[in-house]
């Protein structure tokens, strides 16, 4: 369910204020005392000032709160409940001064103030209630940035530096884990822990973030752009699932979770052709990361107050090559992308200390979507995509213990299988409405029916192949050990659409 | 105000689907393996040596023969294990009624084969007693399907961890899902603090599994007639640890429950080979106090349970 609102106040021709609400909430329940629900909440107040023709502000000022909940139990005696919450609240001034018309200067600062509640948490057992809640994380971020948009004849120059102040903040606790994870129980152990107070800096991180992007005009048709930028991350998503869900970790940096960083170097060469009727463009791309989170194995990320020792920290790197064509109008237009890309990451504890691809890495990525006008009404369109298949872990062996069939990789690596290619054509049909009546005037609604069908040559796609010994048993003359491949709709799949604006 | 509203029909909703696949794996060395999980019940005490075997190859375990294997504790007391079978070395107690066992002594674990020292050590810590096995009013998947829990307090003081084991109708249930460990009350991890007073209701509770035949349809956990004898395990944190990575490696449902799947990792070991410690090894060592108990749910508990109200 949504609610969305905004509210526009214009209090004179220099001052306008601008609201806006917006709350969503998702349920599912099982029964009424289980499942889950997720629901977001932000407001958002913009007051813009014009100082005078060539400076005005902005000043923003924005809350927004995340929130999860889970829900497990018969009665008041036998439940169990937990909350997560992330709440953000952000204020940001900013000024614009427009020195000349080659020269657009901003300046501005921000506030950020986080509070997480990783987990709010009972169990009621037979009336006895266990307390659980795990202690809540605050950060502070402030930043300072300038910025110019500067015109220089053929060449643009986008420019700006961000200096910013991470602090995780007190009250909380904070710990002070192993510097490696220890054998046997094959996790970072925790040596001490320490209560803060309210505001008292636990860790801080500065952050320097510059960032320029050259564009070039040599012609009317063609232009170069290079770009650099350096980015600094201090929240961080934690999954080591293949999928991430809504019931996912946040957490801040920390005295242990180091600010994720980034070089991003882009170079661009952009042609438009047939009097701009085609856009073509060639890029190329190198990030270098750090501090790339990756986690131990048989790591606990739900209500683990210990989840930092959990965590294993890397470098990683990405680069690739993309190539561009579209073409704008005609019968006949589309566009078809090629990116030949990798990205991989080296963690302490993970496949021998050596680069290993993400689960996402993909070597070819093609993407093809055209549509031809049969007439005025009629649109006949198609897509399609090619991607390399996803790395996996395969075991090569496997031993039994106490009567379970454990996989075991005797290369002790990471992600080196790529299970077969991903590729998929789905085409689709629209018949727009009439756009005039029967007498002849223009209809107020507009609509258009659509046939489609996905994955037309029912080409069976795998997201994963998985290794289990099934529902057998080991017994005295077998040990079971099977291979299964997983598809998520694998097949053809017809759908019809009505689409229609009032 | 503008509206923009779609309606999709589609004729197949999210699907998945799975089929059993040979795909070409790559091989390695066969890896010496010890499965040595022995407690101090009065009965056979087994230790199980063998090798590591290609994954798709589904014949009978590779046993390792002829080893020496004994275990010492701390006292300098020896238990020697015979090799009775096949790679099956075991321990039986004798006339005097000994068993392995006093809580909190240490014991090491020595084989010695094809001369390689095989070593590891591992401390027996405290159980917990179980009071009571109760079967409950069910209702799913049938009318006649009932429930079961243990009740059972829990040690005061952080850290204990154990695994829970139970026997139907005196078979072991054993299926990948039936792995029940924890830290303490019910945690699962040592960043968790649940402890001492009952085990909280997902332990107490895991011994009532909903299991599916071949057709997919749900089967009762228990019904009249049945009997449960269930056991508590006294494990150390590294043998938690061993069998919760074991617990993620090896329960491999599929379908949609594979979007929120881990990596395949190794399982790490307590067990190494001391007189070449960079040849791999594999397998865990532990030695655990148990403590249990059994119920049979004829018409006496049937009776119980309408008196007492039980319900799930």
């Amino acid at each position: 369910m949504i609610l969305q609102q905004r509210q526009n106040v214009n209090i004179n021709d220099n001052n306008r204020i601008y609201l806006s609400g917006y709350w969503g909430r998702d349920r599912f329940l099982f029964s009424t005392n289980n499942g889950f629900n997720w629901g977001n909440k932000t407001g958002t107040l913009r007051w813009n000032h014009l100082f005078h023709e060539k400076l005005f502000s902005n000043f923003i000022a924005i809350y927004s709160n995340y929130e999860y909940q889970l829900l497990f139990g018969n009665d008041d005696e036998n439940k169990f409940e937990w909350d997560s919450k992330i709440e953000t609240l952000n204020l940001k001034p900013e000024l614009t001064y427009f020195i000349n018309t080659n020269n657009e200067l901003s300046i501005g600062g921000e506030i950020l103030l986080y509070r997480f509640e990783p987990a709010n948490a009972f169990g009621v057992s037979d009336g006895e209630v266990n307390d659980i809640t795990l202690p809540k994380k605050y950060a502070l971020e402030t930043g300072i940035y300038i910025g110019n948009k500067q015109n220089i004849k053929r060449l643009s120059i986008d420019y700006g530096l961000r200096f910013s102040l991470f602090n995780y903040i007190g009250p909380g606790t904070s710990y002070e884990f192993s510097s490696n994870p220890i054998r046997g129980i094959n996790r970072k152990i925790p040596l001490s822990e320490s209560q803060v107070d309210k505001w008292k800096t636990i860790s801080s991180y500065t952050n320097l973030e510059p960032r320029f992007a050259f564009n070039y005009k040599i012609n009317s048709s063609n232009s170069i752009k290079w770009s650099y930028s350096r980015m600094s991350q201090n929240i961080h998503l934690i999954s080591n699932t293949t999928a991430s869900s809504s019931l996912d970790v946040w957490i801040p940096s920390t005295n242990n979770v180091k600010p994720e960083k980034g070089n991003i170097f882009g170079l661009g060469y952009f042609k438009n052709l047939l009097n701009n009727n085609i856009e073509s463009s060639i890029e190329i791309y190198y990030k270098n990361l750090q501090n790339q989170i990756d986690y131990i194995d048989g790591a606990d990320i739900l209500i683990n107050k210990y989840l930092e020792g959990d965590l294993l920290y890397g470098k990683g790197r990405a680069y690739g090559i993309e190539f561009f064509v579209k073409k704008k109008s005609g019968k006949l237009n589309g566009w078809i992308s090629y990116t030949l890309a990798r990205s991989e990451v080296k963690i302490k504890g993970i496949n021998n200390f050596e680069w290993y691809p993400r689960r996402y890495d993909q070597t070819h990525n093609l993407k093809l979507t055209s549509s031809i006008k049969i007439n005025k009404r009629i649109l006949l369109s198609g897509n399609f995509i090619f991607l390399t298949g996803p790395p996996i872990t395969f075991p090569t062996s496997k031993y039994v213990i106490q009567g379970f069939v454990i996989p075991h990789n005797g290369k002790n690596s990471r992600n080196d299988i790529r299970i077969s290619n991903y590729h998929r054509l789905d085409v689709s049909l629209t018949i727009k409405g009439k756009e005039v009546n029967k007498k002849g005037e223009i209809r107020k609604n507009k609509n258009s029916l659509v046939f489609g069908i996905y994955n037309l040559y029912d080409r069976r796609n795998l997201f994963s192949v998985y290794f289990s010994q099934g529902d057998s048993l080991v017994t005295n003359t077998k040990v079971p050990g099977q291979a299964t491949r997983l598809s998520i709709i694998g097949s053809i799949v017809p759908a019809i659409g009505y689409n229609f604006k009032i | 105000m503008k509206k923009n509203i779609l309606f999709i029909l589609f004729a197949i909703v999210i699907i998945s689907c799975e089929d059993i696949i040979f795909p070409k794996l790559e091989t390695n060395d066969p890896i010496i393996v010890v499965d040595a999980w022995i407690n101090d019940k009065k009965e056979k005490q087994t230790i199980f040596i063998s090798k590591t075997q290609d994954y798709l190859d589904s014949s009978s375990v590779k046993r390792i023969t002829g080893a020496n294997v004994i275990v010492k504790d701390d006292s300098g007391n020896i238990f020697e294990f015979v090799e009775e079978s096949n790679g099956n070395y075991v321990w039986y107690p004798n006339s005097n009624d000994t068993t392995i066992g006093i809580v909190g002594t240490n014991y090491n674990l020595k084989i010695e084969y094809n001369g390689k020292i095989i070593e590891a050590v591992s401390t027996m810590n405290r159980t917990c007693n179980i009071d009571s096995i109760n079967f409950l009013e069910g209702g799913f998947p049938d009318d006649d399907s009932y429930y079961a829990e243990f009740w059972s307090q829990e040690n005061d003081g952080f850290g204990d961890a154990y695994w829970i084991k139970a026997w139907k109708n005196g078979e072991l249930l054993a299926s990948s899902t039936d792995i029940i460990t924890c830290i303490d009350a019910g945690a699962s991890s040592m960043g968790l603090e649940v402890d001492g007073g009952a085990f909280i209701p997902p332990i107490r509770r895991s011994i009532t599994q909903f299991k599916q035949d071949e057709d997919d349809n749900f089967l009762p956990p228990y019904e009249f007639g049945d009997s449960l004898y269930v056991e508590i395990h006294s494990i150390s944190l590294e043998a938690f640890y061993f069998l919760y990575m074991a617990k993620i490696q090896i329960n491999r449902r599929g379908g949609f429950s594979e979007l929120f799947s881990v990596s395949l990792a190794n399982l790490p070991t307590n067990v190494s080979i001391t007189n070449n410690t960079n040849a791999p090894i594999l397998g865990f060592f532990s030695v655990s106090s148990a403590s249990g108990k059994g119920n049979v749910l004829d018409d006496d508990e049937l009776d119980r349970i309408e008196s007492a109200n039980r319900e799930w």
